[in-house]
């Protein structure tokens, strides 16, 4: 069985999307295309118990006022990584608005939440009350580092499983 | 009786036994022993032993689908263990007719079947078999040289193509090089199908990006129709046609010139996919497995259509063609050399016997090469053939009527045929005058002046120039007489006349007069010098001045002889060493200038 999933890469700007997926996905095009168009189009394999799941991951540009412009690139999505820079507290409230438009265009498809930049502990600016409130919503979180790669894999892997245990089909 | 009828009509032996049975009991009341012992014993007469048989049958085990069923496969695998054969030969025809009923009826459950096996195969098969023809293709280019393939071979230097590669593109209509069956709304890659030779991108990105770009699109410049999508897009030689037919993309990238039946093909098999991937599209959760089956269906895409070969034929008729071309515009070429060459020799023939007097050239024709002239020739001309051999001109044919030329050459040529001119003459011709001078005798003179005349072309006679040769004589006979003579001797110191110098004198006068007659009618002119001497005695002053009054007194003399005074000129000689009477004399020389009738002799009339 092949299974594949469109999945989606949101978040505020600079919050390290494109970092952290670095080492873990594979573009057969140039950086180029992101600023172009506001996507970049990334592959990356994760590996199941059930098998292999390729997520086709849609890089969204980085505009916090993105929802107008790129909710045609979400259009088909199974899931998406929400990415919040942990230093920066206001990357949780873009992250909320995002999640809200994400919604609003896709439906109630998983998501994770990535908190990323956990390597950086001197600057790290999210309250455990933060993190706290964003459990009490249902939100998944994995931590990561695009600098270390750790929680990387999981995040994706959550995210997979995620779509295809709760996989409805499309009519 | 219908019954008894019916009876003796029967014909089976059950039948008759019936028919029997009924007779009976016609006949005779029976007891129910009787009759059942009895009806027992016929039953085992007639029937026993098909009873018998039934009986036997009846106490096999009951067979029916079931119980069939429950022993096939035991059996079939009995009968494969130890009569193979015959169960192989005796299931063909029923599974070959099975199976082509489901070829038939279900292709796409066969192809599925099928797929996973043949379809790698063939792949492989295919990808061999194109590596082994561009090989082929290859080895066959290399060897062949063109300014076409170097251009090709440069190019393919320049990409880093396959040179083989670079002539099949240059000599297809269109190649398909990818096929991607798209699930529009995820922008999922449900199939993709490639050109084996061709490397490829990650499809899935592909087809993402592609959606991507039609978002984008339609984003960028709407309002766009909701159901207005990316249809086409090229750069270079590269065509992406995107179908769709919701909710299936076929994205077809064609390199080449995408023709129409192609777009139709293309059409057409994304209508058939979608009948055939509808049940998998109504569940679709991410799992492309499902649209395998299609594979086929699209497989057919890929292909190419190739130029129709440049025919061999042709080519060779085209160097033939050249050929002849070449051949003909050697010959042409050529025919003009040969005709313009033709042409210089025809002018330079009419050229040189056009120059030649007496031969005029009416017209000139090339007959197989050689120029032909017609014209006139007078017979005192040249012969043209010796006019044309001293030009180098051999070859020509002629034909010359003879004429009467006016030419005023061949005119002279002939007044000195018809006046036999004779040695000492010579004739001119000045604008129709014929000018004849020289010497010759009276009588030819007079003969020429008359038959000249008559001459064709001579207009005019003039004579002035030729002189009688027997005045000539006279004249020089004259001359000749007079420088003998010399008038006897003066007496010492004295320059008078004495009777015996006059009597000299008058001998002399009278030759004079001859001469100078004779002179005018040989049109010359003639002085007489009257040369005075005296002996060498004396004072050489006194000598001098005795000497020239001494010729004056004999000029004076000739003069009152009848003299023409004109004609006489009186000199003194020169001192001379002579002593005695001798050199006391007057002598005489006769002058003849023939070059002018009346020349200056310094005397006085």
């Amino acid at each position: 069985m092949i299974r594949k999933a469109k999945v989606c890469l949101i978040g505020a700007t600079a919050v390290g999307k494109s970092s952290l997926v670095a080492r873990y996905v594979r573009s057969v095009f140039s950086e180029h295309y992101l600023t172009t168009i506001g996507v970049r189009i990334e592959t990356h394999v994760v590996d199941r118990i059930t098998g292999p799941i390729e997520l086709v991951v849609w890089d969204l540009s980085g505009e916090d006022e993105f929802q107008s412009v790129q909710t045609s690139y979400l259009r088909g999505a199974r899931g998406f990584l929400l990415v919040i820079d942990g230093t920066r507290r206001e990357t949780m409230d873009a992250a909320t608005a995002l999640e809200a438009s994400a919604r609003r265009a896709l439906g109630p498809v998983p998501f994770v939440v990535v908190l990323n930049k956990v390597d950086l502990d001197a600057l790290w600016d999210l309250t455990p009350a933060d993190v706290a409130e964003m459990r009490r919503r249902g939100w998944k979180i994995v931590e990561t580092s695009a600098k270390t790669g750790a929680g990387v894999k999981d995040a994706f892997g959550q995210l997979a499983d995620a779509i295809f245990a709760e996989v409805q089909p499309w009519t | 009786m219908g019954s008894d009828l019916r009876a003796e009509r029967a014909s089976t032996p059950v039948d008759r036994a019936v028919v029997r049975r009924r007779r009976l009991r016609r006949r005779a009341p029976r007891t129910p022993v009787d009759e059942t012992a009895k009806l027992e014993e016929l039953r085992n007469t007639l029937f026993g032993a098909e009873r018998a048989r039934i009986r036997d049958l009846e106490s096999r085990p009951t067979i029916d689908a079931e119980s069939v069923g429950a022993i096939l496969p035991e059996a079939v695998a009995l009968a494969t263990a130890e009569r193979e054969r015959e169960l192989a030969i005796g299931l063909e025809p029923t599974v070959t007719r099975a199976v082509t009923l489901v070829a038939r009826n279900r292709p796409d459950l066969y192809a599925a079947a099928l797929a996973p096996t043949i379809g790698a195969a063939v792949k492989k098969a295919v990808t061999e078999a194109i590596a082994a023809m561009l090989e082929r293709f290859d080895l066959a280019l290399e060897r062949s040289l063109s300014l076409r393939s170097l251009r090709w071979r440069v190019e393919a230097k320049r990409t880093g193509r396959p040179f083989a590669e670079v002539v099949m593109l240059h000599t297809l209509t269109f190649r398909v090089e990818q096929v991607f069956l798209i699930h529009a709304p995820t922008s999922l890659v449900l199939l993709h199908l490639t050109d084996p030779l061709l490397p490829t991108k990650n499809p899935d990105q592909v087809a993402a990006l592609l959606s991507a770009i039609d978002s984008f699109g339609r984003e960028a410049f709407a309002p766009v129709a909701p159901a207005d999508h990316l249809r086409r897009f090229a750069f270079g030689d590269l065509e992406v046609w995107v179908a769709r037919e919701e909710p299936l993309v076929l994205a077809t990238v064609v390199r080449g010139t995408t023709t129409s039946s192609l777009r139709e093909q293309i059409s057409d098999t994304l209508a058939r996919v979608r009948i055939t991937c509808q049940e998998g599209l109504a569940d679709f959760a991410g799992d492309v497995s499902p649209f395998e089956p299609a594979r086929p269906a699209l497989e057919p895409l890929v292909r190419a259509e190739r130029q129709a070969p440049k025919r061999r034929g042709a080519a060779v008729l085209a160097v033939v063609a050249g050929l002849l071309v070449v051949l003909v515009a050697g010959f042409v070429w050529r025919s003009r050399s040969h005709a313009a060459a033709a042409l210089r020799r025809q002018q330079e023939v009419i050229e040189t016997l056009t120059h030649e007097p007496g031969i005029v050239v009416e017209h000139v024709t090339s007959a197989a090469g050689q120029p032909h002239v017609t014209g006139f020739r007078d017979p005192l001309a040249r012969q043209a053939e010796d006019v044309l051999d001293q030009h180098g001109l051999t070859g020509v044919s002629l034909s010359l009527v003879p004429f009467v030329s006016l030419d005023p050459q061949i005119v002279q040529r002939r007044a000195a045929h018809v006046l036999e001119v004779p040695e000492g003459v010579t004739l001119a011709m000045h604008d129709g005058r014929l000018v004849i001078s020289g010497v010759a005798e009276r009588r030819w003179i007079e003969r020429a002046e008359v038959i000249a005349r008559a001459i064709p072309g001579v207009d005019r006679v003039e004579l002035a120039a030729v002189r009688p040769r027997e005045s000539v004589d006279a004249v020089r006979a004259a001359a000749g007489e007079l420088s003998r003579t010399w008038v006897p001797s003066f007496a010492n110191g004295d320059a008078r006349l004495a009777e015996e110098q006059r009597r000299a004198l008058a001998h002399v006068a009278e030759t004079a007069r001859r001469a100078l007659a004779a002179a005018a009618e040989a049109r010359s002119g003639a002085c007489l010098d009257v040369v005075g001497h005296a002996d060498a005695t004396g004072d050489d002053n006194r000598n001098r001045a005795l000497s020239l009054a001494r010729a004056a007194r004999a000029a004076d003399e000739l003069r009152a002889l009848g003299v023409d005074p004109a004609a006489l000129r009186v000199t003194g000689a020169e001192r001379t060493t002579t002593v005695g009477s001798e050199a006391r004399t007057v002598t005489f020389r006769l002058d003849i200038d023939e070059t002018q009738r009346h020349p200056d002799c310094g005397g006085s009339r």
